[in-house]
């Protein structure tokens, strides 16, 4: 490789709130223009902001879900700068004493595991929304999202590329979801990235100069943005040009960036501290309150199911994809004691049944000490495998606890070996040139015949019992000749 | 600094403000400005090498509300003051990002 | 009954008394304003209507025996505090049209205590100078000298009670806006704690220097609109949790004796205007007789105290005025073809000089390879000033100085005379540096007839003390005390 890219990423994430972060605006996506504001943030003459406690115990809890040092002593300072999508002029934010830094999470390379650093994690207030279509000679202005707490991650120019880039904003996703903190819609925007690429000469180690691309609303985006970047980047050196520092914008449908030459001049934001919020300090008891709220994270509890509890990989990742399937999951062991079976029936039958009916997993109508149960039954042989998939469809659908569901259905699996043989012996009278086939050698055969005894009790014989008899029977048959 | 130096700081300055000053405003604010700012320097020699900045004047932190939303603000109060309106939103000259 | 020397007090016994309605009440101010003040000037708008609703109001309060201290007790409110329904202009073309949505958190506890306000009064544009004649629309005269300035920002408040055109008013003080136009028009004024009174719905000048803060004819009726307006207010990040066990209307008289007064010698400057410095020092031998001791000290950091103020009021107020934009509200310019255009010819058109000069200065102190130098240097005087202030009051009960180095000046002497204007704040902007409370009074009249002012400033928290001190010296004056004739 020629060039050595260096890429760092500022995720701004929505904090999911019932109010926005200086008022009480209620917060929530989409809704009719300027029907959630007011003259707070609205930017109103003689308003004036108050700060949303949760904003900030969220931003300490996404600090310490991405292992970032808590600063004690924290501050607002004032960001000006004039856009119609800002109406004080200025965005409160913070400059030099975030409430977070220096954290960072491990992601896996092809070269071994990378720790990609967190600079730091900041609270501010997002801005509102312009509309360009519509009208020929006007864009308007909707101010609902003005206000809305959003947290700022930002890296250090660890990542080197676009399948680092998009493991980590996954990974960081995941965190933010654990802590509770955001719903990380990125196609609701509630999630977005800014990217920051630069190249440099194999060999060298200064880095080059980089350029940005704003506001980059999926992972796939991410990762495309950077991969093209990194090529248009590759191009112009190669044809001896210089990289110009600047802002381009990201054309995901087309694939290509722009440059947004035309906007001004780096902005001199003129940051002073923001004298309507006084600071917030935080001792180390409020810290480790907020610590004890966290659940267990996904990094530990994939380390767990892999390790301890023997889970593939790929299986554990799954199961962690979200905070209520991962708990789900693991009430579901505690019930039945059985990890791998739990993990198979519910990547194999809950999964696709969330699936089919567009539930997720945090509306699961059951618990999981629930489905526990019935992989206990399962697991002594009073239900088939294969009827209890039934037997969870009709969990779900009616709600019914699994006992009642095999009762009602009679799908208690028949031990009784007389109702067997009896199916047996009809089964192998009324296809006599299946077991003539059997007899001469031809073992498939043995297996229609199983399926027909099976189906012929409804489901509901132990397959290891119709096995012996069947075979018995058979055997006897073949004695007889 | 000279005169034309100041003058072309000023200048930056007012577009930094957004205020888009004729010739003659701009003169006068920049004479004005140029005695002001020679009154604020006479604070430059004096010694705050120790000393801290006072960032907020009330010592106090902490003061933080509930995360309880309340009713939204009706929606024609908040545009009632604005001097062009279209469909519930702010209006203002078309805009190519 | 003698409307030019009514007070707050007097007209709660002669409403209780019955001896005068709510309404008849409100009628003698309105009847006033409409008569005499072309002259003054001192009102933007009038809210006639809804002030006799509000008197009507008052008076089922005082037939129910049911009256608070100030029902049914007309006010004047400066124009940068918003009244829902009302104009609140700040005396700029920018806010000419805009009615407020809704109401200061300060007027409301007004509203709660069932006062009258009457109307809205004249300020220097968005509160910026010492003069009033910064207004937009109109320039408020000096009720004892109709051909001189009331002072600033508040001048409107100011002159309206001093005109007997309002029983009290609400200014704003930032740098000495409240107590200098007391001064000027003979009146009481006084600045809070910062952070005493809510600022919401307060039209933002500089954040942590603003403070809303009473005039009215006396100490005592200071004191009482204090009571009703101070508090702490959720919606005010900034407001203190403070609740004072005494009412301020009850701390107003009493015994002064052993009361360790400073005079800091750096106020003893060569601009002091000789009436007023003798008059200073006569009053010093009043409140010694009264019992006070008097000494002089020596806080050096206040020989810089004006510039510090206008570079952090004016770095703050650059900010806080950008959101006049003409999108969401104000001055709109025409014909503008771009977004840019539109805020930058909005802007310089909607703003008159003072504001512009303001931006300007605040621009540049904050601006990338100025800001050390200027705002953050600024900030570190703030601390030193504090600490001074801080050392002050470990030795003293109140620092006393003069409000004003000079009486009321003419109309346009010096409204092309940025410097000298801001040379004119040296015993005011101290205060607001430090976010003390500070009381105006008025001790003694020069030879033109005009009113020459002094203030007693306290510690943080400290209005008890300085209205004490100054309510016993005002006892002491009554008998000099003069209300203008127009």
């Amino acid at each position: 490789m020629k060039y050595i890219p260096t890429i760092g990423l500022e995720i701004h994430s929505e904090l999911s709130t019932n109010s926005k972060i200086f008022c009480d605006c209620p917060v929530s996506f989409g809704g009719e223009p300027n029907t959630r504001c007011c003259p707070v943030c609205t930017g109103l003459p003689g308003t004036l902001p108050v700060l949303n406690k949760t904003a900030v115990e969220y931003t300490v809890k996404a600090g310490l879900a991405l292992n970032c040092e808590i600063n004690e002593f924290s501050k607002f300072d004032r960001k000006n700068y004039f856009y119609p999508d800002l109406p004080k002029a200025y965005q409160i934010s913070q400059f030099d004493l975030p409430i977070c830094k220096d954290g960072g999470l491990t992601i896996n390379t092809p070269n071994g595991k990378k720790f990609i650093r967190i600079e730091r994690i900041h609270l501010e207030e997002d801005a509102g929304k312009l509309l360009h279509d519509g009208f020929d000679k006007y864009s308007l202005a909707d101010y609902n999202r003005c206000g809305v707490p959003l947290i700022e991650i930002v890296t250090k120019p660890d990542l080197s590329s676009s399948e680092e880039a998009k493991e980590f904003v996954e990974k960081v996703r995941l965190m933010l979801l654990y802590s509770g903190v955001s719903d990380c819609r990125m196609e609701e925007g509630s999630m977005r990235a800014d990217v920051n690429v630069s190249i440099r000469p194999f060999g060298t180690d200064e880095l080059g100069t980089r350029t940005e691309m704003k506001n980059i609303n999926s992972i796939k985006a991410i990762a495309r943005s950077i991969d093209s970047e990194i090529r248009r980047q590759s191009e112009q050196l190669d044809e001896g040009k210089r990289i110009i520092q600047e802002t381009r914008r990201w054309d995901d449908n087309k694939g290509e960036s722009k440059s947004l030459r035309s906007k001004e001049d780096a902005h001199d934001y003129r940051y002073f501290p923001e004298p309507d919020i006084v600071p917030v300090a935080f001792t180390k008891e409020d810290i480790d309150a907020l610590r004890n709220l966290l659940p267990e994270l996904p990094n530990k509890r994939f380390e767990k199911y892999t390790t301890e509890l023997g889970l593939s990989e790929a299986d554990a990742n799954l199961l962690i994809s979200s905070v209520s399937l991962s708990d789900f999951f693991e009430s579901t062991t505690k019930e039945c004691g059985n990890p791998k079976a739990a993990s198979n029936f519910i990547i194999g039958e809950v999964l696709r049944k969330l699936n089919d009916s567009g539930l997720s997993s945090e509306n699961i109508p059951f618990g999981g000490n629930v489905l526990g149960r019935l992989i206990k039954m399962v697991e002594n042989e009073e239900v088939t495998a294969t009827n209890a998939k039934k037997v969870l469809s009709d969990m779900f659908d009616s709600g019914k606890e699994p006992e009642d569901i095999v009762s009602e259905n009679g799908y208690k699996v028949i031990n009784d070996t007389s109702e067997v043989e009896n199916t047996v012996k009809e089964i192998l009278s009324n296809n006599e040139k299946a077991v003539l086939e059997f007899i001469e050698g031809k073992e498939k055969t043995f297996g229609f015949l199983m399926g027909q005894c099976s189906k012929s009790l409804a489901g509901r014989g132990n397959p290891k019992v119709i096995q012996e008899i069947l075979r018995n029977e058979l055997n006897k048959r073949k004695g007889d000749l | 600094m000279t005169n034309s130096n100041s003058n072309d700081y000023i200048k930056y300055i007012a577009s930094l403000a957004k205020l888009s000053l004729n010739d003659n405003e701009m003169q006068s604010l920049a004479n004005d400005m140029q005695d002001i700012i020679g009154l604020m320097d006479t604070l430059k020699d004096i010694d705050t090498n120790n000393i801290d900045a006072t960032e907020h004047i009330s010592r106090v932190t902490n003061n933080m509300r509930e995360d309880i939303s309340g009713n939204s603000f009706d929606t024609q109060k908040i545009l009632s003051n604005s001097k062009h309106t279209i469909d519930n939103c702010f209006a203002i000259p078309k805009m190519i990002e | 009954m003698d409307i030019t020397k009514l007070t707050i007090r007097e007209a709660r016994n002669l409403l209780d008394t019955k001896q005068i309605s709510a309404e008849e009440l409100t009628n003698i101010y309105i009847g006033r304003i409409k008569s005499l003040d072309d002259k003054i000037d001192a009102y933007l708008s009038i809210c006639e209507d809804s002030a006799l609703e509000q008197a009507k109001a008052a008076q089922k309060l005082i037939d129910n025996g049911k009256s608070t201290l100030l029902c049914g007790i007309p006010l004047s409110i400066k124009d940068n505090i918003c009244i829902e329904g009302t104009k609140t202009t700040c005396a700029s073309k920018m806010l000419e049209d805009f009615v407020a949505p809704y109401t200061a958190t300060s007027v409301n506890k007004l509203h709660a205590d069932n006062a009258v306000i009457l109307g809205k009064t004249n300020l220097d544009e968005f509160a910026m100078g010492g003069s009033t004649e910064n207004s937009a629309f109109k320039k408020t005269k000096n009720p004892f000298d109709l051909t001189r300035v009331p002072g600033g920002s508040s001048g409107g408040s100011a002159a309206s009670v001093a005109a007997s055109l309002a029983l009290g008013s609400l200014g704003s003080d930032t740098g000495g806006s409240v107590r200098q136009p007391a001064a000027f028009c003979g009146v009481v004024g006084m600045k809070p704690t910062y952070g005493l009174v809510s600022r919401y719905g307060l039209v933002a000048f500089a954040s942590s220097f603003d403070q809303i803060g009473p005039i009215g004819k006396t100490v005592e009726d200071c004191a009482i609109i204090l009571d009703s307006i101070s508090g702490q207010d959720p919606k005010d990040g900034t407001s203190l949790n403070y609740k004072s066990d005494l009412s301020y209307s009850s701390s107003v008289s009493g015994d002064i004796k052993g009361l360790k007064i400073g005079l800091p010698k750096e106020y003893l400057v060569d601009g002091l205007n000789s009436e007023v410095k003798t008059s200073l020092y006569k009053s010093i031998e009043t409140l010694e007789k009264l019992g006070a001791k008097i000494e002089e000290f020596s806080m050096p950091s206040l020989k810089h105290a004006v510039q510090a103020y206008y570079l952090m009021s004016s770095a703050e107020a650059s900010s806080n005025l950008s959101r006049y934009d003409g999108v969401k509200y104000g001055y709109r310019a025409d014909n503008c073809k771009s977004f840019q255009e539109l805020i930058g010819k909005s802007r310089a058109e909607g703003f008159g000089s003072e504001v512009k000069r303001r931006i300007l200065l605040g621009t540049y102190a904050l601006a990338s390879g100025y800001y050390d130098d200027y705002y953050k240097k600024a900030l570190k005087l703030r601390t030193l000033m504090s600490q001074g202030f801080d050392q002050a009051f470990t030795k003293y009960d109140i620092v006393l100085h003069p409000t004003t180095p000079e009486t009321a000046f003419k109309l346009g002497q010096n409204i092309d005379d940025p410097l000298t204007m801001y040379l004119a704040d040296i015993y005011t902007v101290a205060v607001n540096i430090a976010g003390l409370p500070s009381i105006s009074i008025p001790c003694g009249y020069d030879s033109n007839g005009l009113p020459i002012g002094l203030s007693f400033t306290g510690k943080p928290l400290g209005e008890k003390e300085i209205f004490r001190a100054a309510g016993t010296f005002e006892a002491d004056f009554a008998n000099k005390f003069r209300v203008p004739t127009i």
